[in-house]
């Protein structure tokens, strides 16, 4: 790709950027928000038109308008949200829209699939194919979709943000999936905040910048520093982990505390854990381990079954949620769009969620308007949220700053309990580190805070201490717990 | 904006009808106008039929803000007549009249709870139940009015004329002009509205669910009594259009007392939008377009044709509703 440029409105998305890729590399592309990773990816892939610059293809100049004319070149976007439909089989969610013909010979296309599935080192028998798509794991459908783009003869393969739900292990096993593929001459683009990934698993990395191109260089000559500086564009101060606080009396005890499932197995298993004040505690795990569920336990979205909460040492799990809020609990829930904010309404409005009933912001059942403008521009302040207007809907705006704004609603509110669930989603690393500094700084003035991360690395850099979270039960590991032996505990191993 | 490709896209199916039923659409635009809007004797009963659809508009308005559809506004709307019709009989004089509107209101509320609570704690969809509730209102209304209320010398299906001391007095009455105060108060409760959704707490819950209910969960809103409220007072004050039909305009409750308001009201909220304000403009476009239908049977236009257009508008606006409802999720 050579000379791209792509501008939305009057933002130059991409400004003259070039990407060489080296068939059979894993090449890594890094950047912050907006950089213009997504962008580019997505030029390459069909989604967008460039407004300028030529793409080559093996040498050959092409004009991709579609994800269809994408994949006949060979090139395939595993996507972040799963394209899976959970009602199907495994196979039938392979060859969906790519069935090789009118009439299906089942017994041909399981060869064929076994055979793609081998290739990445996976053994698929008939037995695994014909299991309905929504018994799979998160881990699972990331490989399916990998599967899907070779079904489709893709040669070249980018995957955006492919281990943000994924556990160690399964990383490490997508990661050695994708180097059997690169042996067989498959390229593979990895857009990804997460360096480690690149040093160890990446030939070369692009570093993009607000929409420019800023290096490219062989990761065998680059180090974690060198590349932080680069995508942020200046010195780093590595923030130094928290020590762990000496327990005192607890604010918030959780005890032998179950959730129900729809139907079954319980979601959050015999909980028991406590917090101290000041305290930044991490929860650690795959995705669907439970860690929704406890947060919606813990704020009383959902009931819960059996145990019970003390707060400062008074039972709490009979309160309405809109107790908790009034105590100062705050949470940023997982699902941003379904359950942080209303999308058509304005940032002003969408500032007081959940807090519009606090005397700050409510004169005895009126709402105090000019107050909760205020709090709406210190809120969009605090991490630089991008907006057109605090007027303008929330909706609007990208993931990331809608993302800014919630976490800033929860830490800007005077919390003396946050619960924030995946907090650094869609956030970059500069906007991550402030968000942390500011969770913790709400902690030395005395408030306790849960995070739920499945980015073990982000935890063990900003919280006093880590939890682990494995099918349904929290594990508090030994004080002296190190990476592995976290890493263990979230796929159910021993300490 | 989408309001106005709306109202354009009425006309147009309007006109569109008139012109497949064989009609010169100048001659019925004309008719149209004339009949609705082209002397004082027209304006007046445009206005007189805005009034209804007001009051039930603001009541749809109301439950759609909290993401409930009442179509069960009729049966509300029959209800609150019969109701204050019995009481005004009942009661004579001012106090009559007072207990009267409050009669209607309560039925109202009463008649919209089943739905409410049904659509609140056993999650059964307000839509069906209200249908439902409006079959019954119909039936039950025509069977009280036919029987135990009938008045004792009328051979119809009607209660007794309530005399002019127990009715709500008229706001403007210098023949041919005539406006009611029913419509001063449609006004006020419309201003009230808007100022509620936008400055009172309890307005902003009721938005959030009825936009986001997950969302408005976890901010500490209870959901279920939210919809619990906002569906008994959409109700209230579906009853109260109705208390406020007898008492202003036709005196007496009978058999075949609403011609559908309830229905058309419909149409009127949800192109109001997220507007209460927007509820005036619409109930008066409606009003307008039944009475000009009215004068339109001279032409051979049959009555019905309003509310064709009525369920065009809404069907209209529903799809685009459910089909985003169906992309969010």
């Amino acid at each position: 790709m050579r000379g791209i440029s792509k501008q939305f409105g009057r933002v130059q998305a991409l400004d003259n950027v070039g990407l060489t890729v080296e068939s059979g590399s894993i090449h890594g592309v890094v950047g912050e928000n907006g950089a213009g990773k997504s962008t580019l990816m997505k030029v390459l892939y069909g989604a967008y038109q460039a407004d300028s610059g030529e793409v080559r293809v093996n040498g050959k100049a092409v004009n991709i308008r579609s994800s269809k004319e994408a994949i006949a070149l060979g090139i395939g976007m595993v996507s972040q949200h799963y394209g899976i439909v959970p009602e199907l089989s495994l196979l039938d969610n392979l060859i969906l829209g790519a069935e090789p013909s009118i009439v299906l010979d089942k017994g041909k296309i399981r060869e064929r699939a076994s055979k793609i599935a081998a290739s990445i080192g996976l053994d698929y028998g008939p037995e695994i194919w014909d299991r309905d798509a929504s018994a799979m794991s998160a881990s699972e459908a990331q490989r399916l979709e990998i599967l899907k783009l070779l079904w489709r003869e893709a040669k070249i393969m980018i995957l955006d943000e492919p281990t943000a739900m994924l556990s160690p292990k399964d990383g490490e096993a997508l990661f050695g999936s994708l180097r059997a593929l690169t042996k067989e001459g498959a390229t593979v683009l990895l857009v990804t905040h997460r360096l480690p990934e690149i040093m160890e698993y990446c030939d070369r990395v692009t570093v993009l910048r607000g929409g420019k191109w800023i290096a490219d260089v062989p990761v065998s000559e680059a180090n974690p520093e060198m590349l932080s500086e680069l995508i942020v564009g200046h010195t780093l101060t590595a923030s130094e982990r928290p020590k762990p606080i000496a327990p005192t009396r607890p604010v918030l005890e959780v005890k032998s505390l179950s959730v129900a499932r729809d139907r079954g197995t319980d979601a959050v298993q015999k909980a028991s854990f406590e917090l101290s004040p000041g305290e930044l505690v991490g929860i650690a795990g795959v995705d669907g381990s439970g860690q929704a569920e406890l947060f919606r336990a813990l704020l009383g979205v959902t009931p819960i079954r059996e145990g019970e909460m003390l707060w400062h040492g008074k039972a709490i799990s009979n309160e309405p949620t809109e107790k908790r809020i009034e105590l100062g609990w705050r949470i940023l829930p997982e699902d941003r769009l379904q359950e942080a904010i209303v999308s058509e309404w304005s940032l002003i409005e969408n500032s007081t969620l959940g807090l519009h009933r606090l005397p700050e912001f409510s004169d005895g059942g009126k709402v105090r308007v000019p107050e909760r403008a205020a709090f709406a521009q210190k809120a969009a302040d605090k991490f630089r949220t991008k907006h057109g207007g605090l007027e303008t809907s929330i909706g609007g705006l990208s993931g990331g700053n809608q993302q800014r704004f919630v976490a800033a609603r929860m830490t800007e509110s005077g919390p003396k309990l946050f619960l924030a669930f995946q907090p650094s989603r869609g956030l970059d690393i500069a906007a991550t580190e402030d968000l942390y500094a500011a969770m913790q700084e709400r902690c030395r003035e005395g408030a306790a805070g849960l995070v739920v991360s499945f980015d073990l690395d982000e935890l063990m850099a900003h919280c006093h201490r880590v939890l682990v979270m494995f099918s349904g039960n929290v594990v508090v590991p030994p004080a002296d717990a190190d990476r592995d032996t976290l890493g263990r505990l979230m796929v159910g191993g021993e300490a | 904006m989408k309001q106005v490709v709306l109202i354009i896209a009425c006309v147009v199916a309007f006109i569109g009808m008139l012109v497949l039923g064989g009609i010169s659409p100048i001659e019925a635009a004309q008719t149209l106008f004339t009949g609705s809007l082209g002397s004082p004797r027209a304006i007046s009963g445009s206005l007189k039929e805005t009034t209804p659809l007001l009051l039930a508009g603001l009541g749809v308005f109301f439950a759609l803000r909290a993401g409930l559809f009442n179509i069960g506004i009729e049966g509300q709307f029959l209800l609150g007549g019969f109701a204050s019709a019995l009481v005004a009989l009942a009661v004579p004089g001012p106090a009559g009249l007072l207990l009267a509107m409050v009669a209607g209101i309560a039925a109202g509320a009463l008649w919209a709870l089943p739905a409410g609570w049904i659509r609140a704690y056993r999650n059964g969809h307000e839509v069906i139940t209200t249908i439902m509730l409006n079959s019954v209102a119909v039936a039950l209304t025509d069977f009280l009015v036919a029987g135990p209320a009938r008045a004792a010398n009328q051979t119809g299906a009607t209660t007794a004329t309530i005399p002019t001391s127990g009715r709500l007095p008229a706001l403007l009455n210098s023949p041919p002009w005539s406006v009611s105060s029913g419509l001063l108060l449609g006004l006020i409760l419309c201003g009230v509205m808007a100022w509620w959704m936008k400055r009172r707490v309890a307005g902003y819950e009721l938005q959030a669910v009825g936009a986001n209910p997950s969302a408005a969960e976890f901010a500490g809103i209870n959901v279920r009594k939210v919809r619990l409220n906002a569906m008994l007072i959409s109700g209230a004050i579906g009853g109260l259009g109705g208390a406020i039909q007898t008492l202003a305009f036709e005196g007496r409750f009978y058999q075949g007392f609403s011609p559908g308001y309830g229905f058309d009201s419909l149409g009127v909220a949800l192109l109001a939008g997220s507007n209460a304000l927007l509820v005036v403009p619409m109930s008066l476009l409606f009003g307008v377009l039944s009475k000009g239908g009215t004068s339109l049977l001279i032409l051979g236009v049959p009555k019905g044709l309003t509310n064709l257009v009525a369920g065009l508008v809404i069907l209209i606006s529903a799809t685009i509703r459910y089909r985003r409802q169906a992309q969010d999720a």
